[in-house]
């Protein structure tokens, strides 16, 4: 009896030193923040990508694997963090996608999100890792025979009768009415659609950013006879990565990983990157 | 004049070093630096006689004409057959153009090309030039931050006619600032004495044949010095991207070779001379201008030519060349005509007879204004002809200054070749200026 007590106490004895050693208290003694923590728990970082293609951010190559600048990152951040990478592309739109982040289906978003006030309001973005201007393309032959040679803004934002195409359901929409504040905006849904309706003449001018213009441009060349490139230096589109309003301190994490390895791109070093793209 | 050398003089000679200049610069790239510094050192010794040939000869001219009985139906007749020729060629430009037409589609590949040319030709910018004719440019959204300094218009160029300063003109080859300032002051010979005139067109006399004589000198050397600048030249031609521009560089060399048929029987038919010896005669100047791609260094043998080989009025003959070269850009006029009339076809835009005439008169117009602008500058000058027919300018001026390497060569000749036409005009029946 009097053993059987003594051998219940020690085993009590053992298991609480057990627990107590550093060897098995690690995890539980540094709390981390709930976010990370569900990724731990999980193993695994899922990253919301749109259902499309945005080379080179991303898309598919011959063998139909997914490439580009997002997947690069999502892996790299992954592998920073020793967690295994699950790729989402379940949604079939921005703004499906801005809403499954919001839901927090995600743990972060990599998918050539631009930063918005409006998408700010409900979800955190980190620091932009790609920055393009804002690019206007105007018909050059309306241009020619409306005698704009040099600078088109002062007349594109005071006449009224004129249309300017954006792909439709993006912030593009926002950004052409701010600019164009008398136009008519109107929303395509395929970006070659907007160059269609350009070189008809239907619309006179289009906006987008400088990487889609840029890659259209050099995709077909002819493009540069029938309309002008006006990059816009003071307008910005930042590109940057987006978290779940709760997981700020993911998000400082990623702003420090971010600047860390340097990682801003330009248009130019895109096109060093992926040269295949911009052909 | 006869020596043992003179077989160097021969048109002959001049077009065989042309060819091994050729050879040279499409086969032997190698020796091209050793050779290219002579071809360098040539052209500044032609160039180097220009001033000095073009100031004198007006001058003289000037100063005579101004003392003479008939220098009012001189300088009327002057005027006249500058203006009828600079309208000819501009209205022979278009009819080639539109005729060309029934040839050719332009088709996508064309298309393809010239919008590469024209998205390329924001790298091919030198740094600190502006270069309108582009088609991505960086601007600011709320203020126009750009000087406009890449828009030349047709006020500027007469605003640029007069110098002020004589030796900054001349020291920044501001030809047409030159030639005003002698003008004026060939002019003032009428209201100073006779003496002073005397003292001063026996210096300019002077002046004329001391440098004449040079160049007859340095012609020796000229199959040598054409060999070097056209090996130089032809070793730096990239010609895959023109393949498809082919069929618009092949109208300005139809063209070209029209203009130059219809001049050489104006002078062939004024200078009575055979057909071979007047061609002869001027073979000279027609190489240097293609081997040089200057046509002010060519108009010291222009010269010669008329007054010594052809026995043209020296007096007429070293007024209007000089004058003709200086602000009747020919080539420039026909390349501009042609360039419009593609250009409207390549935009699909169907023109009618008034718009023609639009082409024909400011395609002389903005020609003319070339003899006052820097070379990258005077290409872009085609946008005057477009702007007033609504169509867009950049890509042709990128396609025009593309191809310069190729049609620079013929638009020099027919820059200074029709001038040589006008003086035999003008010169045969004002033989006699007393």
């Amino acid at each position: 009896m009097k053993l059987r007590v003594i051998t219940i106490l020690l085993l009590v004895l053992l298991i609480s030193i057990l627990i107590n050693s550093p060897v098995f208290s690690e995890s539980s003694e540094i709390e981390l923040p709930a976010e990370m923590e569900k990724m731990f728990f999980k193993n695994k970082i899922t990253v919301g990508i749109y259902s499309g293609e945005r080379p080179p951010f991303f898309m598919e190559n011959e063998e139909g694997e997914l490439y580009g600048l997002d997947i690069e990152l999502a892996r790299g951040i992954a592998d920073e963090l020793g967690l295994a990478l699950e790729i989402n592309r379940e949604a079939d739109s921005y703004q499906e996608l801005f809403e499954m982040l919001v839901n927090e289906e995600f743990d972060m978003v990599i998918s050539k999100f631009s930063r918005t006030f409006s998408r700010s309001k409900a979800i955190n973005y980190s620091i932009p890792y790609a920055s393009f201007r804002w690019s206007l393309m105007l018909n050059s032959s309306y241009a020619a025979q409306k005698g704009i040679t040099e600078y088109p803004m002062h007349y594109l934002k005071e006449v009224s009768d004129i249309k300017v195409g954006v792909m439709a359901g993006t912030s593009w929409e926002n950004f052409a009415e701010d600019l164009f504040g008398k136009g008519e905006i109107v929303g395509y849904d395929d970006w070659q659609h907007v160059l269609d309706a350009l070189r008809r003449k239907e619309i006179i001018a289009a906006l987008y950013d400088e990487n889609e213009v840029i890659k259209s441009i050099y995709k077909d060349p002819d493009i540069a006879l029938f309309s002008t490139v006006y990059i816009l230096e003071d307008k910005k589109d930042d590109i940057a990565l987006a978290v779940p309003a709760s997981s700020s301190h993911f998000l400082s994490w990623l702003n420090f990983y971010l600047e860390n390895y340097d990682i801003s791109y330009t248009v130019n070093e895109l096109r060093n990157k992926f040269p295949e793209v911009y052909k | 004049m006869k020596n043992r050398l003179s077989f160097l003089l021969s048109p002959w000679s001049v077009l065989t070093g042309m060819l091994v200049g050729i050879i040279i610069g499409l086969n032997f790239t190698g020796l091209v630096p050793y050779i290219e510094p002579v071809g360098k050192i040539y052209l500044s010794v032609l160039k180097m006689c220009v001033i000095p040939i073009l100031a004198s000869a007006v001058v003289t001219s000037i100063g005579k004409l101004v003392n003479s009985q008939h220098k009012s139906s001189y300088i009327r007749k002057l005027i006249l057959v500058f203006v009828i020729l600079l309208f000819a060629i501009s209205t022979i430009s278009v009819i080639i153009g539109v005729g060309s037409q029934i040839f050719y589609d332009i088709d996508i590949e064309t298309q393809k090309t010239i919008g590469e040319i024209a998205i390329d030709s924001n790298k091919g910018a030198v740094e600190g030039t502006v270069v309108p004719g582009t088609v991505i440019r960086e601007i600011n959204s709320q203020i126009n931050q750009s000087d406009d300094s890449g828009q030349y218009r047709l006020i500027d160029f007469i605003i640029n006619i007069v110098p002020e300063n004589i030796f900054k003109a001349l020291a920044e080859d501001e030809n047409l600032q030159v030639i005003f300032f002698f003008l004026i002051f060939g002019i003032m010979m009428k209201f100073i004495s006779s003496e002073a005139t005397a003292t001063i067109m026996t210096f300019f006399d002077g002046v004329f044949m001391a440098f004449q004589s040079l160049i007859k000198i340095i012609m020796y050397l000229l199959p040598f010095g054409l060999a070097a600048l056209v090996a130089a030249q032809f070793s730096q031609i990239g010609f895959p991207v023109l393949i498809s521009l082919v069929q618009f560089i092949l109208i300005i060399y139809f063209a070209a070779a029209l203009i130059f048929i219809i001049i050489t029987i104006i002078i062939w038919q004024k200078s009575n001379k055979g057909y071979f010896e007047q061609l002869k005669a001027v073979g000279e100047t027609l190489l240097i201008s293609l081997g040089t791609r200057n046509s002010f260094a060519a108009i010291p043998s222009s010269i010669t030519a008329l007054s010594e080989e052809l026995d043209f009025d020296s007096d007429t003959v070293n007024l209007s060349v000089p004058l003709g070269v200086s602000l009747c850009r020919f080539g420039n006029v026909m390349v501009f005509s042609l360039g419009a009339v593609f250009a409207s076809q390549l935009y699909g835009y169907s023109l009618g007879i008034e718009e023609y005439m639009i082409i024909v008169i400011v395609s002389v117009l903005a020609g003319m204004a070339t003899s006052g602008a820097p070379g990258i500058i005077a290409r872009t000058m085609i946008g005057m002809v477009l702007t007033p027919l609504g169509i867009p300018a950049a890509a042709i001026i990128a396609l025009l200054l593309a191809i310069d390497p190729v049609i620079d060569p013929i638009t020099t000749v027919i820059n200074i070749y029709p001038n040589l036409g006008a003086a035999a005009i003008i010169a045969r029946k004002e033989s006699s200026l007393g």
